[in-house]
């Protein structure tokens, strides 16, 4: 399993320039071509990265998918992808959080409380592990970065 | 010749908000197509609103205060720059993030109920917790517990409790009805231990608190901003006897539960 994050650094180019299409159930995929990732409801277009492990050509496991604009991170998720699609997670956006399990790059609406709980526990394991792969590269301001966010995460809801 | 706008001091949120500055910041929110209310030079929730509404454009996090010399301040007075108002630019998003109303003026004359209390006047819902939620084995109270519709959505909770909150929608209904189509539930009815604790439970295990969401956007807890459409219905939840988390030490926004008195009519009832 290789972690996308580092693998972006020996390779910029892809980073520079993401590749987009669309899979077969008409989500928009986008990613490096060895690490293909559906990009979420309601981010048309958007210079969307994954940092976290791939398999199989796929995002795969707990990490994080950031969008950016104008160089700027607008919109974070953060949880588990499955063969590259949204799994159990939570958006975090500039009015709040979106959470719950995801279907076709969208949340399923309605999730009773302990989905919600679980969705917000998995983001915050995702902020978790993404904090350690950067403790392991040297990285501590962002894995100090990313284990306040997973405190935040975790104490979301009571 | 016309003078150019001066700011002495910081307007807005904790800010120092000298009526002359007031005065000008509102009349340059109004120049510039927001509504920050009558121009009275003092700094109310509206105020503080319109400031937050022309800063979304302009950063992440609006702070819903300017400062002298500051880029909400240079975005005010210079008008070919800085956000133009949308259509419904008076009213913020109803998600839109705006600071916490100072905590003096939350909650009027209502107290919050702790463990100590709920566990008194109701006893224990269980005899163990997780982080999880389980279901009540407390006999008394799985029995008063009801699943119904409160009007935007269905929950399951203490039945008082959960008689009160219709009453509640309904008014919100009435008052605040752009708020009422927006209203979801992120859950009632939750045995479990509080967030981070092997010990204290959450008030949702006796079925009593809610947390709400607004076109199923979550306030962000913790971050001492709130969600505007959620300080369009604190008061109404206020008039009912509801009590408001974003008091809490730890700002918690979507978090409604019943205050003390009321608690204190359904307790000796079930």
């Amino acid at each position: 399993m290789i972690w996308s994050a580092t693998r972006l650094r020996l390779h910029w180019l892809a980073v520079l320039l993401p590749l987009a299409c669309t899979a077969a159930d008409g989500v928009p995929m986008a990613g490096k071509a060895d690490c293909r990732f559906e990009v979420p409801g309601g981010w048309p277009g958007a210079d969307v990265r994954w940092t976290g492990p791939c398999k199989a050509g796929r995002a795969d496991g707990r990490g994080v998918l950031r969008q950016f604009s104008a160089g700027r991170v607008q919109r974070m998720y953060f949880g588990s992808l499955q063969a590259g699609h949204l799994s159990l997670g939570v958006i975090d956006q500039d009015d709040g959080y979106v959470a719950g399990q995801f279907a076709a790059a969208k949340v399923v609406a309605g999730a009773d409380r302990n989905t919600l709980i679980k969705a917000f526990d998995e983001a915050s394991a995702a902020a978790t592990a993404v904090a350690a792969n950067y403790l392991r590269e040297g990285n501590v301001a962002s894995a100090k970065y990313y284990q306040e966010r997973a405190k935040q995460l975790a104490e979301q809801l009571d | 010749m016309s003078t150019a706008p001066q700011l002495t001091a910081s307007v807005g949120h904790h800010g120092v908000n000298r009526r002359p500055d007031v005065a000008e910041v509102q009349r340059l929110l109004k120049a510039r197509g927001f509504n920050p209310g009558v121009v009275d030079g003092r700094c109310g929730s509206r105020t503080v609103a319109a400031i937050t509404a022309f800063q979304h454009p302009l950063m992440r996090r609006p702070d819903g205060r300017v400062d002298p010399g500051g880029k909400t301040w240079v975005a005010l007075i210079n008008p070919g720059a800085g956000p133009t108002p949308p259509s419904h630019a008076n009213t913020p998003k109803l998600t839109q993030p705006v600071p916490r109303p100072a905590t003096s003026s939350l909650n009027p004359g209502l107290h919050a109920v702790n463990n100590a209390y709920m566990h008194a006047k109701f006893g224990a819902p269980r005899s163990s917790y997780f982080k999880d939620c389980q279901p009540i084995t407390h006999e008394r109270l799985r029995k008063s517990m009801v699943t119904a519709s409160v009007g935007p959505f269905k929950v399951t909770g203490l039945g008082p409790a959960v008689t009160s909150l219709g009453d509640v929608m309904a008014e919100i209904k009435h008052a605040q009805p752009a708020v009422y189509q927006a209203l979801g539930s992120a859950g009632m009815l939750c045995c479990r231990f509080q967030r981070g604790s092997t010990r204290a439970i959450s008030n949702h295990s006796w079925g009593t608190a809610i947390d709400l969401t607004l076109n199923g956007v979550l306030d962000r807890r913790g971050d001492n901003n709130v969600q505007y459409g959620l300080t369009l219905i604190a008061p109404v939840f206020n008039r009912f006897g509801w009590y408001w988390g974003a008091k809490f030490g730890i700002e918690d926004s979507m978090h409604f539960e019943p205050g003390r008195s009321l608690m204190d009519t359904w307790a000796g009832t079930l």
